[in-house]
């Protein structure tokens, strides 16, 4: 007893200390993770994969009861909604009708004239289909985070899509799960053109729900429902892939409406193009801990690349194919597919 | 029934580790798929509230250090900015222990009127530090949703914090 007593007598004047300066210490440490998280990205982002795979499960048991509940809400609201969207679907199917038949025609003409120049074909995509267990997009980050990681073949840098479009590019990789950046964040850098004037500029995140188009000609002619289309620059996604509409055009500013709803997101389509374009890793620098301001255009493009060389298919589990919307796909793996078109 | 001090240590250990418990119970809810359309998720909302209320009736239970804790497991679920979240969770604590002392007694008015202030210091602080980690403004609606989400999420939940510490953690 004696013994504990004067333990305690001679740890006090060090408790008392560290409560005293306890505060201190601790936002110093604080402040110093603010540093460590911008400087030492790949440390920061091996820990956080390694807490966000031991929670995995967890999250994932808990968030499908919440999407059902969502998903219930939203179909009573197409309900509400059901009439008016039929006729409005009666017109867009009139128009694409027209549209497939002159694609038909383009895709015959196509085909004839890559036969004449020995054409090779882009790159195979494979891809991972995975449900979303975690929502970060608050006011400060906009991610997400989905049920497959490494051992279902996800790498970084893929791109992840709906069936309406783009939505992001995967930013960390974990065992067993992964963390999309979306296409909203402030750190998201995503090279587009124009479909319409063919101008190529940088969507830019600034965690609204509508991006940035930045780094504009002067004489751009953009217009109010012009489509926004990836680019190809910086070999990060292949050209074509479809990303939004501009919806508001407000003095030389013009924001993009992204044609994925980012609101009702359930699953995600990580697609690998096996692109052998510009990698951040080839060059040792970590992309998410990058600022664009001070480095200019060029890495702005470079934000988004990838590690989309390292190719797909690496998991045996290959399940069935499935088509996305996007140029020459195939479907290799498919770590939980959840009812199509559920995106 | 009498029970061993085995028992009792498990007991008064699962009794004191409520107020963390809980507050990581809420970042965890505020990590699951709500997506609030236009705005986003709750994020670090819940937590803030969990913060200030346990912070300021159980501090000895809501230690500076637990905080930090919170704030880094916060922060590397991403909830928040790398860094963010710990520091703008410190900094309420912080407030919030310089004025337990004249809140001490005070109706629930005086108290969420505080708390009210307080959150909004913690928002424009996260908001602040997120902006000169990005070297860029965010947008601002998301992190004022955030703040209302607070306002209006502060009596119920305290209510249910009030209910849980008079059955499960009584004054001495």
């Amino acid at each position: 007893m004696k013994q504990r007593a004067s333990t305690i007598g001679a740890a006090s004047p060090v408790k008392i200390w560290l409560q005293r300066f306890a505060f201190v210490l601790l936002l110093t440490i604080a402040f110093m993770t603010l540093l460590i998280g911008k400087a030492d990205t790949v440390a920061v982002s091996r820990t956080r994969m390694a807490l966000i795979d031991a929670l995995a499960p967890l999250l994932d048991a808990v968030a499908t009861p919440i999407q059902t509940v969502r998903r219930t809400a939203a179909d009573i609201t197409d309900y509400m909604h059901l009439a008016e969207e039929n006729r409005a679907l009666k017109a867009q199917n009139d128009t694409l009708m027209e549209w497939q038949r002159v694609a038909r025609e383009l895709q015959a003409q196509n085909e004839s004239l890559r036969g004449l120049l020995k054409f090779s074909p882009d790159p195979s995509a494979s891809f991972v289909t995975a449900p979303i267990i975690a929502d970060t997009s608050s006011g400060f980050v906009r991610s997400v985070v989905i049920l497959a990681g490494a051992r279902e073949g996800v790498a970084k840098g893929q791109a992840a899509m709906t069936g309406a479009g783009l939505v992001g590019r995967v930013l960390e990789v974990g065992n067993r799960a992964s963390r999309v950046l979306l296409l909203t964040d402030i750190n998201a850098r995503i090279p587009v053109i124009i479909e319409r004037t063919r101008d190529q500029a940088v969507l830019s995140g600034d965690n609204s729900p509508m991006p940035e188009l930045r780094y504009l000609p002067r004489d751009v002619d953009i217009k109010i429902g012009d489509r926004i289309v990836t680019s190809g620059a910086g070999g990060a996604f292949p050209p074509g892939l479809p990303v939004g509409e501009v919806a508001e055009v407000d003095g030389g500013h013009y924001r993009v409406q992204p044609l994925a709803d980012l609101s009702r997101l359930e699953y995600l389509r990580l697609v690998n193009y096996a692109l052998p374009g510009i990698l951040r890793d080839d060059l040792k620098i970590d992309a998410s801990g990058y600022d664009p301001n001070q480095q200019g255009i060029l890495d702005s493009l470079l934000t988004t690349s990838g590690e989309a060389a390292a190719g797909g298919g690496k998991s045996a589990n290959k399940k069935k194919p499935a088509a996305l919307g996007a140029p020459a796909t195939n479907a290799k793996q498919v770590s939980r597919t959840g009812p199509a078109g559920t995106e | 029934m009498i029970r061993s001090p085995f028992w009792q240590r498990v007991d008064k250990w699962a009794r004191s580790s409520i107020p963390v418990g809980l507050t990581l119970l809420l970042l965890l809810i505020g990590l699951l798929p709500w997506h609030f359309p236009e705005l986003g998720s709750i994020g670090i909302s819940l937590v803030i509230i969990s913060v200030f209320y346990w912070g300021l009736k159980k501090p000895q239970l809501m230690t500076p250090w637990s905080i930090l804790v919170i704030g880094l497991i916060g922060d590397l679920l991403g909830v928040t900015p790398t860094g963010v979240g710990t520091v703008s969770l410190l900094l309420l604590y912080a407030m919030t222990r310089s004025q337990a002392r004249a809140l001490r007694n005070m109706p629930f008015l005086v108290i969420w009127g505080s708390f009210i202030l307080m959150a909004a210091i913690t928002i424009l602080i996260s908001w602040l530090l997120t902006a000169a980690m990005d070297v860029q403004f965010p947008d601002i609606r998301p992190a004022l949703f955030l703040y209302l989400f607070d306002i209006v999420c502060y009596p119920p939940l305290s209510y249910v914090f009030d209910r849980l510490q008079r059955s499960l953690l009584p004054e001495k």
